[in-house]
């Protein structure tokens, strides 16, 4: 496994992953704060749990189905109540692609 | 009779003097407002507060009913629920800037149950946010103090309700509980927080932290009360998959039982490393009380919870860099700019903990050794029927101790973050003070779904000692 370490460059390449925009003080600050909890995290790096599988959840229950019957939910209006933008009972979402994009 | 608050009796107690009209709803609303007009400014434990005539209208309305009978003990009850709860019409944050404007339009379903009881709806508490800390700093709103010395901390995440129910604003709080979120607070602030089996009360409408972790529980002055609570919110519901199948016990009749012959495990790493002698002293003493109790007392092992911290937080902030993935700004809320450096980080920590080359070493390993600790849990189990341990290693942290301090921060966990992983109940109940009058409490972990047990042993517990008596000394009026 790649060996964690945390650069300013892995923080801005985590970031747009994350849909987060940072300042340059953030991502100073966020670098150094995170590398003392990776390197803290090291404990649990050398552990050996090959052959343990993993966890994903803690409860017996699985597949649970419901019948397919419609059932109250929200109103249109209810819904769209606390958006920024609404057009003709839409959300209004950021343009995804450019308008250079056919 | 001492004459002493309406609010310092019991929930039980409460109902029966509101059934047989001795006291009226309106007077145990006026009651929490009073001491919330005193004692706010000082604690500010709420993020929203109802408007009081819109909630005297509601006690009116509810008052109608009383004689009706067959009402829930919670009927008339004023509470308040940590603003993590979507709430129908009031605003819920999470104590987050993102959702600053946010008015729900759908409650969660504890709300709900607690609404058709009858409890009566004082506010929302405040939080760190989106249930990121351990001290309740990381909010974007007033910072909560602890009653009992507001130059410290009310402990976190659940800080706000905690604080609330010690200064008798409410009679209880539903608080929650993802890493020790709800003990926590309790232990803190000297009141009695029970973090649920995971699944058995619904997560739906919750706003998400880790969702493989993520509990919600009821904070109050006694264990008694806690259980009264429990078997309103706790139950099956068709809106949140992982919500057990099983029905909940009557906890209330599992109350006075003897616990002669019960054993208690005590975890021996728990019980070394850093800790403050005084907080050591009162777990040993509470130990004591139980051997008086007739319990037995035995020693067990479990090697990795030494690695709790680092398990936890690599299954919690990858799961949260998830949840909080929604908040865009498009349906409700606002930009992600506005989230805390604290919330920033833990959303980066988790994606990368998440991200290619780093998730097979990180996450996933981290989901093995839960697996590992669930079964030194288990094996624990089979020699002890509760454990016993600390809440936090320390006596409550000053303000500005903790949140500027990551990895200290982050260490507040140590007893409490393995019992989520796990997915069992435990329980946090005052155990005493400090040379200096502030509160520590002590943990009980039991076995999954068996809160009725835990209620069992900790309302002996406060049968025989009274620190959960004690309110702190600002409540008393002047």
């Amino acid at each position: 496994m790649t060996e964690p370490i945390i650069s300013k460059q892995t923080v801005e390449h985590i970031a747009r992953l994350a849909n987060l925009e940072l300042t340059e003080e953030q991502i100073e600050a966020y670098t150094a704060h995170l590398a003392s909890i990776i390197a803290y995290m090291k404990e649990i790096r050398d552990l050996d749990v090959s052959t343990v599988p993993e966890t994903f959840r803690v409860i017996d229950e699985e597949n649970v189905f419901r019948e397919d019957e419609v059932n109250l939910s929200l109103t249109q209006q209810e819904a769209l109540q606390n958006a920024e933008r609404v057009h003709e009972g839409f959300f209004v979402i950021p343009a995804i692609f450019n308008s250079d994009d056919r | 009779m001492i004459k002493c608050m309406l609010l310092d009796y019991s929930i039980p107690k409460l109902s029966d003097l509101l059934q047989r009209k001795e006291i009226a709803i309106r007077e145990l609303v006026d009651e929490a407002y009073e001491n919330i007009l005193r004692l706010e400014p000082l604690v500010h434990g709420f993020i929203t507060l109802r408007d009081r005539s819109a909630v005297l209208k509601e006690a009116e309305e509810l008052q109608k009913n009383i004689s009706k009978g067959f009402l829930s003990p919670l009927y008339g009850i004023p509470f308040s629920l940590k603003d993590t709860y979507n709430t129908r019409n009031v605003r819920t944050t999470a104590a987050s800037k993102v959702l600053d404007t946010y008015i729900p339009p759908y409650s969660a379903t504890l709300v709900e149950r607690l609404i058709s009881a009858g409890a009566v709806l004082i506010g929302k508490n405040t939080q760190d946010a989106w249930g990121h800390g351990a001290s309740s700093e990381n909010t974007d709103y007033e910072i909560v103090r602890n009653p009992w010395d507001t130059n410290r901390i009310a402990g976190g995440s659940s800080g706000g309700s905690a604080a609330v129910v010690a200064s008798r604003m409410v009679s209880f709080a539903i608080g929650e509980d993802t890493g020790g979120s709800i003990r926590n607070p309790a232990s803190m602030c000297n009141v009695s927080g029970l973090k649920v089996t995971y699944g058995r009360v619904s997560r739906y409408g919750s706003i998400a932290y880790a969702s493989s972790l993520d509990t919600m529980g009821p904070m109050a002055k006694t264990v008694e009360d806690l259980a009264y609570i429990l078997e309103v919110i706790a139950g099956r519901d068709k809106r949140d998959a992982t919500s057990a199948g099983d029905l909940p016990a009557k906890y209330r009749e599992f109350l006075g039982r003897s616990v002669q012959g019960k054993t208690i495990g005590v975890p021996k790493e728990f019980f070394s490393g850093e800790i403050e002698p005084q907080v050591l002293d009162v777990v040993h003493q509470a130990i004591k009380v139980f051997e008086r109790l007739g319990m037995r007392v035995t020693e067990v092992s479990m090697p990795h919870v030494k690695y709790g911290v680092s398990i936890y937080y690599l299954i919690a902030l990858s799961e949260t860099s998830s949840n909080l993935a929604r908040y865009d700004a498009v349906r409700y809320g606002k930009t992600r700019k506005h989230f805390t450096p604290e919330t920033s980080r833990r959303i980066i920590l988790g994606t990368y903990a998440l991200s290619a080359g780093y998730a097979e070493g990180l996450y996933k390993k981290a989901q093995k050794l839960r697996t590992v600790l669930i079964q030194e849990y288990s094996e624990a189990f089979q020699k002890c029927d509760v454990l016993i341990s600390p809440v936090t290693p320390g006596l409550p942290p000053k303000i500005g101790e903790l949140i500027s301090n990551p990895l200290r921060n982050f260490l507040e966990d140590l007893y409490t973050a393995t019992v989520n992983l796990a997915g069992s109940p435990a329980l946090a109940l005052p155990a005493g003070f400090s040379a200096e009058g502030l509160p520590v409490g002590m943990q009980l972990i039991g076995k999954k779904f068996r809160e009725s047990e835990l209620f069992q042993i900790g309302y002996a517990y406060q049968q025989e000692t009274d620190w959960h008596k004690q309110s702190p000394p600002i409540i008393k009026k002047s």
